[in-house]
């Protein structure tokens, strides 16, 4: 899980948009991405998202 | 306060995060982990006041909420590392730097840039003092860090002047400490692994090539005490106390004990023959000098590299 500090200051990289923190991964709806979270750091890498629909 | 550290799984940058927490900064790290390693930020990642989030720096910097100080210390910064990454070297200073300087602007935030010795190329001064503007060869293998670090100065100069951006450049000469890749290439960690394990020093050249070697904890108490000091100027951080490198190599085996032998191997290109700081600045600004004592220095280090050496399986030959 992330943090509660972190969770206030990520950013989207891509839109700068808010975030939604899951478990295992971190998603912008707006631009409906995933990103991952490995061993508990958020990667923040526009390249490693995954691509995310809502409902998926 | 809020602080945000680039390259914080590096060497420096993990040690600077360890120092910041202990002064109660809230400190964000970002790495890219290409050169630096989460591991090296274990023992402070329970503590509620750190992040570390994976971020390329070269790519926009994004962050919410405010931010007091941004210390830009990603960087490849060993021969062997930048020899092989030139690119992302290159990027890292200047695209990097230049994201790292906008967020700063963005959030009103102090800015330090990690420079390094080597913007003063193969000296032609010696000692060296901040207002040598040093002899580098651009397009020479090593060109890559020396001139990714020179134009990172620019850009943080011409943000100072024409945004008005809070900046410090602080320029580094050789450091060493615990946290040191084993194999990063460096004369000390590869003085360190070969007197351990009893297998020759590779000394390039005939060793008479001089270097000033700082230790960590200096190194840090000097970028802290910038941090505080109302210069925008370049300011030397290192320990003056020059050696040759094949002094460096016999001291690191009678410290170890080691029955290393010394062998020479070829000098490779553009490898600056003296390096030694004047730090008349740093003493006016900033008070500050080097504690530590290269011996003791060594030692320190020396103990953490036994332990990880042995931790590695190395074992059997260190402990012989």
């Amino acid at each position: 899980m992330i943090d509660e500090e972190l969770r206030k200051i990520l950013v989207c990289p891509a839109c700068k948009g808010d975030l939604l923190f899951e478990e295992t991964r971190i998603i912008c709806q707006a631009c409906r991405k995933a990103y991952p979270i490995r061993d508990g750091i958020p990667v923040m890498l526009i390249s490693e998202a995954q691509p995310w629909a809502p409902g998926a | 306060m809020r602080v945000l550290v680039t390259g914080a799984a590096g060497f420096i940058g993990s040690h600077l995060c360890e120092f910041l927490l202990a002064r109660d900064a809230t400190v964000v790290g970002m790495d890219n982990f290409i050169t630096g390693s989460a591991e090296n930020l274990a023992h402070v990642r329970a503590d509620a006041r750190f992040a570390l989030v994976e971020h390329n720096v070269t790519e926009y910097i994004a962050l919410d909420g405010p931010l007091d100080w941004v210390l830009h210390f990603a960087s490849p910064a060993s021969p062997l590392d930048y020899l092989e990454l030139p690119i992302q070297t290159l990027k890292v200073g200047a695209l990097g730097t230049h994201n790292a300087l906008g967020l700063a602007k963005t959030k009103g935030a102090r800015f330090l840039l990690a420079s390094t010795s080597e913007v003063y190329g193969d000296p032609l001064v010696h000692p060296q003092r901040e207002d040598y503007w040093g002899n580098v060869n651009p397009i020479g293998p090593r060109g890559v860090y020396d001139e990714a670090k020179r134009f990172a100065e620019a850009i943080t100069m011409a943000y100072h002047r024409y945004h008005g951006v809070d900046t410090r450049i602080v320029r580094i000469f050789n450091t060493f400490g615990p946290r040191m890749r084993l194999k990063d290439g460096r004369a000390i960690p590869a003085f360190m692994t070969q007197a351990l394990t009893h297998a020759p020093l590779t000394v390039f050249g005939d060793g008479s090539q001089t270097r000033s070697f700082q230790y960590i904890s200096d190194l840090v108490e000097g970028v802290w005490r910038l941090m505080h000091c109302a210069t925008n100027d370049p300011v030397n951080i290192g320990n003056p106390h020059e050696m040759t490198l094949l002094e460096l190599a016999k001291r690191i085996i009678r410290l170890t004990g080691s029955r290393s032998e010394i062998v020479f191997r070829p000098l490779p290109e553009d490898d600056p023959k003296v390096r030694q700081p004047d730090i008349s600045r740093a003493r006016a600004l900033l008070g500050w000098e080097p504690r530590v004592d290269t011996d003791e220095g060594l030692k320190r280090t020396f103990e953490w590299f036994r332990d990880k050496l042995r931790a590695s399986g190395a074992g059997r030959e260190v402990d012989r």
